[in-house]
């Protein structure tokens, strides 16, 4: 058993620096990764050239042509006020992408962090980290997201901390039951009867093994988030009218959904297309990234 | 205009002669509340004179054409059933189906009809003497005596959640059938009715032996026995065979029972209101999102009933000492760059009348005149020349504009916002639930801009009392500003002597230069109903009174 | 065994406890004045003032963070709802089964169907089968619930009129709400078990029970799925913590008065014992279900079972 496991730290050694070519070529072969890869940039290109891209500004607003169906002249309709929703999809995107992906992103790394942390370690640790998780899970998102506005105040920042706060919760959950399900297996063993150093352990074996559910979650959370950040501009602490913003302009269409669907229809597709492409490449990370899969 | 002014005047005349000491009068039920004026005038000609005049009710009903049940959609739980607590939306849409008053108030600025009350008459100065039927009884069989109306009163003061009794010094039970009032101070026009159609008479015994205070179950006079009640979904109520009041001559339109049962349901989606009549599982329904109206419009099974809202949208300007808005020029600039028409369209096409006041025609006194003066019709040239008088220059001025979270209030604010953007003054609006912008609505340094909703239940000057009375927010208008000349005029105008046409319109000319706040638009309420539904009643709270609706023969058969 | 679930309804103390001081705390510090909400807009100031006092809302914090905490520890008493003003306790528990009921259906739906759903995609990996479920999946998730309940409503009630489109008074009003609401779940859990049968289908003793000539259908059932179950079932518990706390967006379409409704409009008209007990009642119920969580990973993971049972050793297999 030493040997191998000696064996096993030499090869990972070795595999370290290729390691990201590796990643990449094994994405690479995966077609749907690959397209939502290019969905991806796609979505991102179009939030940084807003200004480009869209034919008015955001919040130009045409009392008299309120509420049009999709035209040539508009080509996803206009809104209550006038306003061209291709261009607010356009712009809303900046706010969107960079919400859901942000606050995602923040949740998963301190919810993967305790995860690991409560799994790994177990006993007390596990008690402590798991009890306070489920502190924060009793308390309703709406509530927690009121006082953190209350405690931070306004600002991009706080709205991820506030958006984020709640799905640290799941990614810590899923990390602990994957952690705990690989605790035991000989290849961590090895590790540890190779004295290498907790750190070490935790974020060179037990992270990489074990985070393939989380980044299934987190994938799948990005569209939530960005849904709920409607949410927070009522409580004044998201994003404030007129600034586009997808969840906003859904939940704010949702009255008009029979005679004005388009409204809710667009903002809705790109949402959807947003979880989709994540998810695609999420799963193309997730299988490239898998040590499984090595051999 | 005329008319309607006339209107005002004889009500007030004929409440002065109560008061003086004549007797009581009844009112014909009002048609259309949207358009009193058209009604109401031939009512009050015969008031004055009379004493004990017949309530000028509908036919007594037969009992076996009453339609078997209606179904009418509530916007939100009344939670609490409960007589003597707060007002809330699920609230005031079932309080009149269960509960008597002493007098009825049928329609906005319009007179009182007796209801447990048989008369009443100013005995003395700030003295009332009030006599009620001597048959009331309740649904539990309890007969409710003078006693148990001064016992209902004075539980309701001491909780202090219903405002207008406020007014009262004391009032008490002298006999069976007579009670005594005494208030603090003269009342203006409407006061002592918004007294007595206030505080929901019940029988102390029956709410002492109530283990929850009424709250899910009350026992009460009213002609519908609460049969079920399960919070948060519906509300059933059955028409009571053994109701009091069996004289139909003081039958008062409320206590009508046109229909055997009423179920109010509780949707609280807007677009299921819709789904909720199509389907057929409710009849009524005032709640229907403007984008689907338009289906009912044309739809030969359903027949839309259109009123006039009793709020005023209206934008306030900061008043505080040292504040910019503290220029009539810029306020004046201001108002003339929001284009209301086509606010109106924007956000409910159709369905909004621009206002010319803080107001409309729903309220007694409201000149009909105004609408054709000028009242800050959308003019951008005149409003860049009064915003360069006012001393400012494009770019310098960013005004916070607080709002509520509706999607109404949202839309208007990014109108307002788009709109001060062509005069160069920018915006930022801040939207809040409506807890926080109650508590700092308030606070002078919370917005420069205020998009409110005033609302009033019975004469013009009831929401100016709102917006301008300075005695109730410790010294200024509700906006911060300070006006002596104001105050007077309003104390005038709400006064019993000195509501009279001339006084109102110099009050509106008044407020209309110094423009303190700008009243925008009022919404109208459409009411959509199975075609079955002859005539939709409402109260002065804008609610659907479902009993007081009239049917036809066929109706849910 | 028995220790460890001794120790864990143990710390549930701690637990709620954390929740009813924070609880407390955020009801405290948010603007919004329960005794101004309460009375009409033309209240005088003094009203006001009198309310508050009424209310109890002018004692200092601990004071009434105290009296909160007397009334529940002392006398099982969490207060009166102002806006209803009824006891807490009887409307929560008026309201707790329409909750349950929902969450119910919805965690079987979910299990049900997403589960089967990840087993295919994961078994055809890449394949058909794996992009028809991920489809499905990945549909259900990115559609706004709203949306979904509505065209579940225009479809099945107004144009079908099979099924009520709103309204508590019967088992088949439960019918939309539950579907519109299982969507998210069903597309979690189907991904995740594909994600976690994955992880387990590439372990050397599948390849070994392969090797030893085992049917792919005995391997799938005896080997990778209890194997893949620790995640999944992660996703089960806390699926049901989420439902538990009341699906808003649903109870409101449908107007079904639940525990959610409850909450949200304790939360709009800061009636704050209503948010609190009925938050402090859900950790209750949520901690709970995490520890019966914790249990069923003991019982599918042996390997768990004997960190449970016994005082936890690093390295001791080595």
């Amino acid at each position: 058993m030493h040997n191998s496991s000696a064996i096993t730290a030499i090869t990972q050694k070795n595999k370290k620096q290729s390691q990201f070519a590796v990643v990449l070529r094994r994405l690479s072969k995966n077609p749907s990764a690959i397209i939502g890869l290019i969905v991806v940039c796609l979505l991102v290109i179009m939030a940084i050239f807003a200004p480009l891209i869209a034919p008015y500004p955001y919040d130009k607003q045409n009392l008299l042509n309120t509420r049009k169906p999709p035209s040539a002249e508009h080509i996803m309709g206009t809104d209550e006020l006038g306003r061209d929703i291709f261009s607010r999809i356009v712009y809303g995107s900046r706010y969107s992408l960079s919400i859901g992906f942000l606050a995602v992103l923040f949740s998963n790394i301190i919810g993967m962090t305790l995860g690991a942390l409560a799994g790994y370690f177990g006993g007390l640790v596990d008690d402590i980290i798991m009890r306070l998780i489920d502190i924060i899970q009793s308390i309703p998102g709406i509530l927690l997201a009121i006082a953190i506005s209350v405690v931070l105040g306004p600002g991009f920042i706080n709205t991820l901390i506030a958006l984020g706060f709640g799905a640290i919760t799941m990614a810590c959950r899923l990390m602990r039951a994957s952690v705990l399900g690989i605790r035991h297996q000989e290849f961590l063993e090895a590790a540890i009867s190779n004295n290498a150093s907790t750190f070490r352990i935790i974020t060179k074996h037990v992270i990489p093994n074990s985070f393939a559910p989380v980044l299934v979650g987190a994938t799948m959370s990005i569209g939530n988030v960005i849904m709920s950040a409607a949410m927070l501009s009522f409580i004044g602490l998201g994003i404030q009218p007129p600034t586009p913003e997808w969840g906003a302009m859904i939940s704010g269409g949702r009255a008009l959904i029979r005679s004005c669907p388009w409204m809710v229809t667009f903002p809705g597709i790109f949402i959807m297309l947003t979880v989709l492409a994540f998810n695609m490449l999420g799963d193309g990370l997730r299988d490239a990234l898998d040590p499984k899969l090595k051999k | 205009m005329k008319r309607k002014f006339l209107v005002v005047f004889l009500a007030l005349s004929m409440l002065l002669s109560v008061l003086s000491g004549c007797a009581k009068e009844v009112e014909k039920p009002v048609e259309e509340p949207a358009a009193p004026a058209a009604t109401e005038a031939p009512a009050v000609t015969e008031a004055p004179a009379a004493t004990e005049v017949p309530a000028a009710t509908e036919a007594p009903v037969e009992e076996l054409a009453l339609p078997e049940i209606v179904s009418i959609a509530i916007g939100a739980d009344p939670a609490d059933l409960a007589p003597f607590v707060g007002m809330s939306m699920g609230r005031i849409a079932v309080l009149k189906t269960i509960y008597e008053y002493l007098i009825e108030t049928d329609s906005m600025g319009g007179a009182a009809v007796p209801m447990i009350a048989k008369s009443w008459e100013k005995t003395g100065d700030k003295v009332y003497k009030i006599t009620i039927f001597d048959n009331v009884y309740d649904s539990a069989g309890n007969h409710i005596t003078a006693a148990d109306v001064a016992w209902s009163y004075n539980t309701a003061k001491e909780l202090g959640n219903l405002r207008p009794l406020g007014d009262i010094v004391s009032i008490s039970a002298v006999d069976d059938v007579t009670v005594n009032l005494e208030v603090k101070s003269n009342f203006g026009p409407g006061g002592l009715e918004k007294v007595l159609s206030e505080c929901p008479i019940v029988s102390q015994k029956a709410y002492e032996a109530s283990p929850d205070g009424f709250a899910t179950k009350p026992i009460t006079s009213g002609p519908y026995l609460l049969t079920e009640y399960v919070p948060g979904s519906s509300l059933t109520f059955e028409r009571r065979e053994d109701y009091w009041q069996t004289d139909p001559q003081y039958r008062t339109l409320f206590s009508q029972a046109n229909v055997k049962k009423i179920v109010f349901k509780v949707i609280t989606e807007a677009a299921q209101n819709a789904i909720a009549l199509e389907t057929g599982n409710v009849d009524i329904a005032a709640g229907v999102t403007q984008d689907d109206l338009a289906r009912f419009m044309n739809n030969p099974a359903f027949t839309t009933f259109n009123f006039l809202d009793n709020l005023t949208q209206n934008l306030q300007f900061n008043g505080s000492e040292g504040h910019p808005l503290t220029n009539k020029e810029l306020r004046q600039a201001i108002a003339y760059a929001i284009d209301t028409s086509a606010m109106c369209e924007a956000v409910a096409p159709g369905a909004c009348t621009p206002a010319h006041t803080i107001g409309n025609p729903n309220f007694g006194g409201y000149l009909k005149k105004w609408e054709s003066e000028p009242y800050y019709e959308y003019d951008l040239e005149k409003a860049k020349e009064l915003f360069a008088a006012s001393g400012h220059t494009p770019g310098e001025l960013t005004f916070k504009l607080l709002a509520q979270n509706d999607a109404r209030s949202g839309l208007m604010a990014q109108i307002i916002q788009a709109q001060l953007g062509e005069l160069g003054i920018a915006v930022e609006i801040s939207q809040v639930e409506s807890a926080v912008y109650n508590q700092i609505q308030y606070d002078p340094t919370a917005y420069d801009l205020l998009l409110a909703m005033s609302a009033g239940g019975d004469f013009i000057f009831s929401p100016w009392q709102l917006v301008y009375d300075q005695n109730r927010y410790n010294g200024t208008t509700s906006n911060f500003f300070k006006d002596d000349e104001l105050q007077s005029l309003l104390a005038t105008v709400s006064s019993l002597e000195g509501f009279n046409e001339a006084n109102v319109d110099a009050f509106q000319q008044y407020q209309k230069e110094q423009l303190y706040a700008y009243g925008m638009l009022s919404f109208n309420s459409i009411i959509v109903a199975d075609s079955g539904v002859l005539k939709v009643v409402r109260d002065t709270r804008g609610q659907v009174i479902p009993g007081a609706c009239e049917y036809a023969a066929d109706f849910n058969k | 065994m028995g220790r460890y679930i001794l120790k864990r309804l143990i710390w549930m103390i701690p637990v709620v406890l954390g929740v009813t001081i924070l609880v407390f705390s955020i009801m405290y510090l948010i603007p919004g004045d329960p005794a101004k909400m309460m009375l009409s807009p033309e209240a005088t100031p003094e009203e006001i003032a009198a309310k508050r006092e009424e209310l109890g809302l002018n004692e200092p914090y601990l004071v009434r963070l105290g009296k909160f905490l007397g009334g529940i520890v002392f006398r099982f008493d969490f207060g009166d709802s102002w806006v209803y003003n009824q006891p807490v306790t009887k409307e929560l528990l008026n309201r707790f089964p329409r909750t349950l009921t929902i969450a119910v259906i919805c965690i079987g739906l979910q299990i049900i169907i997403g589960i089967p759903l990840g087993i295919i995609a994961a078994v055809n990996q890449n394949g058909l089968g794996d992009r028809i479920s991920m489809f499905i999946a990945l549909f259900g998730i990115s559609l706004p619930n709203f949306w979904i309940a509505l065209m579940l409503i225009l479809f099945f009630s107004v144009k079908l009129g099979w099924l009520p489109p709103f309204g508590i008074d019967g088992f088949k009003y439960y019918i939309l709400p539950c579907i519109a609401n299982a969507f998210p779940g069903i597309a979690t859990q189907a991904r995740q078990t594909r994600s976690s049968m994955l992880e387990v289908i590439r372990s050397d003793y599948i390849t070994t029970a392969r090797a030893k000539g085992m049917s792919e259908l005995q391997i799938l059932l005896k080997h990778a799925l209890p194997n893949a179950l620790l995640p999944v079932i992660t996703i089960i518990g806390n699926g049901m913590g989420m439902l538990l706390a009341g699906t808003v967006v649903i109870e409101s379409i449908f107007s079904i008065p639940g525990i959610g409704m409850y909450l949200v409009g304790g939360i709009n008209s800061r009636d704050y014992n209503i948010v609190q007990s009925s938050v402090i009642f859900l950790a209750l119920a949520f901690t709970f279900i995490m520890l019966l969580v914790d249990l069923a990973y003991a019982f599918i993971d042996p390997r768990i079972k004997a960190q449970f049972a016994r005082k936890h050793k690093r390295g001791h297999h080595a």
